[in-house]
């Protein structure tokens, strides 16, 4: 008999549990709308996309800044003749200076600005390249988006979605990039954007696609992009990525390179936030291009993706202006 | 690659098992929902909703044939969080209120049984709330299992604990019942 009300008590208290949780009720008001936060989403991702692109350029600006300011201290006379003669060092600099009509003091030298390397001519404006049998210690930026060549006040942006194991990227790459950058890119009228779409049908596109971006990472993007290209029969059955691109990076960037793909879970990061923009941007092929405008996504949908479907578009765009 | 994609220029992919916007436009009403249900605020569930589908976005693994119940789940994780956040602010306002009392809206608000309810639910442990929850939701228990990590055969034991927590955090917070 007590075991029963024992019993008979639990499931009362069961029942009064799930009683409570289910009287929480939605309100019956409440009409979600769909297209307003998909739009918010969108706008999300290209807001934390603009906000690592100025993050990183802040910190290359300070750098060079204080590297300036340093170099200056280094070089400018004042500072030697404080290096050879502490004491008398301050009555120098006040004699330099007094020597100036008395009131206007010597021109200051302008801060040394650290320049990006000349860009070979064949490559899209980038990130420094080096060139093999360089073997002097290459810059390392990093850049948030590496992959993105040209302005900023560029009022186009052309993105680009690539399988590094697909032909048609690789001629497309050779054959349209070249044309699109000396039409529009260095006009400053087009922001190019790779972004990366390893298909699940190509073995090692995916392995590809972290070579690439890792060596985007040590601001060897361009470089390293098209000799995967360029090289796609030599490594698609095997994967030897490694030996391809070793033939153009110095030994020193490559050791860093593989640490970086062995061991960076960034690069799949990168990757998956690529593979998940195209998914929403309907992608059905590679390479496929997308047109971006004040704020505005559209997919070209030409096949194949030349130069004149793109420059078609831009220049609707651009019309518009 | 096959003749066809060749012709065409460029590699013809086959429609991903499960397109976002499609997911999306599926279950963001669901989803939105589930989450006014916990949290009782419509503007504060569609907030949280667009968080769900945003790590939904950046969780390509989820996208797969049981999206909807990886929503789900991130849903109430996160309305039950949203509710532990307010709890922890309402003890920290009790601190002040010799400087700020409660205002005849509050005090209503308190006296509504959800309310007390999603209080309850912000007091007692995460695992709990949510196994309470889920069970209400007609979830099964292996998948409950699933996402919670347990153990299958645990889960019916686990269920009866959460409810004896909920009880006692409801006595201790408003009397007996």
């Amino acid at each position: 008999m007590a075991n029963r009300e024992h019993e008979t008590d639990g499931l009362m208290n069961d029942r009064w549990v799930d009683d409570r949780i289910a009287s929480l009720a939605s309100t019956g008001d409440l009409i979600p709308n769909a297209g307003i936060a998909l739009a918010r989403l969108r706008e999300r991702r290209r807001a934390r996309a603009v906000a690592a692109r100025g993050a990183i350029r802040r910190w290359i600006w300070t750098t060079t800044v204080a590297t300036g300011a340093g170099a200056v201290l280094l070089l400018a006379p004042a500072s030697r003749a404080c290096a050879q003669q502490p004491g008398p060092c301050v009555q120098r600099v006040w004699a330099m200076v007094a020597s100036n009509s008395g009131t206007v003091p010597p021109p200051v030298a302008p801060l040394p600005v650290a320049k990006v390397a000349d860009t070979p001519p064949s490559s899209p404006l980038a990130a420094p390249v080096a060139k093999s049998g360089n073997r002097g210690t290459a810059p390392v930026i990093e850049r948030a988006n590496f992959k993105e060549f040209g302005a900023d006040t560029a009022p186009v942006c052309v993105e680009i979605y690539l399988d590094f194991d697909c032909p048609h990227c690789a001629n497309f790459v050779r054959d349209v990039v070249p044309r699109l950058t000396a039409e529009y890119v260095e006009a400053g009228q087009v922001r190019l954007l790779y972004r990366d779409f390893p298909l699940p049908t190509h073995r090692f596109a995916k392995l590809a696609a972290r070579y690439a971006d890792a060596a985007g990472q040590l601001g060897y993007y361009d470089a390293v992009m098209k000799q995967i290209l360029e090289t796609r029969l030599d490594w698609d059955e095997s994967g030897d990525i490694d030996t391809q691109i070793a033939q153009v990076l110095p030994a020193d960037v490559m050791d860093k390179l593989r640490e970086r793909v062995k061991s960076d879970p960034r690069l799949d990061d990168m990757i998956s936030d690529d593979q998940a923009a195209g998914q929403a941007d309907h992608l059905d092929r590679t390479p496929f291009g997308v047109i971006v405008y004040e704020g505005r996504r559209q997919t070209v949908t030409d096949a194949p993706l030349s130069f004149e479907a793109l420059k078609k578009r831009i220049d609707e765009v651009m019309e518009k202006k | 690659m096959d003749a066809r994609s060749e012709t065409s220029g460029g590699i013809e992919i086959e429609e991903s098992p499960l397109n976002f916007e499609t997911a999306f436009y599926q279950h963001y009403d669901r989803i939105v929902h589930a989450i006014a249900r916990v949290v009782g605020d419509p503007a504060c569930a569609e907030e949280l909703a667009i968080e769900v589908f945003w790590r939904f976005w950046r969780n390509p693994q989820a996208q797969g044939e049981k999206a909807g119940g990886w929503l789900y789940r991130t849903a109430i994780h996160l309305g039950l969080h949203e509710l532990r956040r307010r709890a922890r602010h309402a003890r920290y306002e009790r601190l002040l209120r010799f400087v700020s009392p409660a205002t005849p809206e509050e005090i209503r608000a308190a006296g509504e049984e959800h309310e007390r309810v999603r209080r309850v639910l912000g007091a007692i442990s995460p695992r709990d709330a949510e196994l309470l929850l889920q069970q209400n939701n007609d979830f099964s228990y292996e998948e409950m299992a699933a996402a919670l990590r347990l153990n299958p055969a645990s889960v019916g034991t686990l269920i009866g604990r959460a409810r004896g927590a909920f009880r006692k955090e409801y006595t201790k917070l408003y009397g007996k019942p």
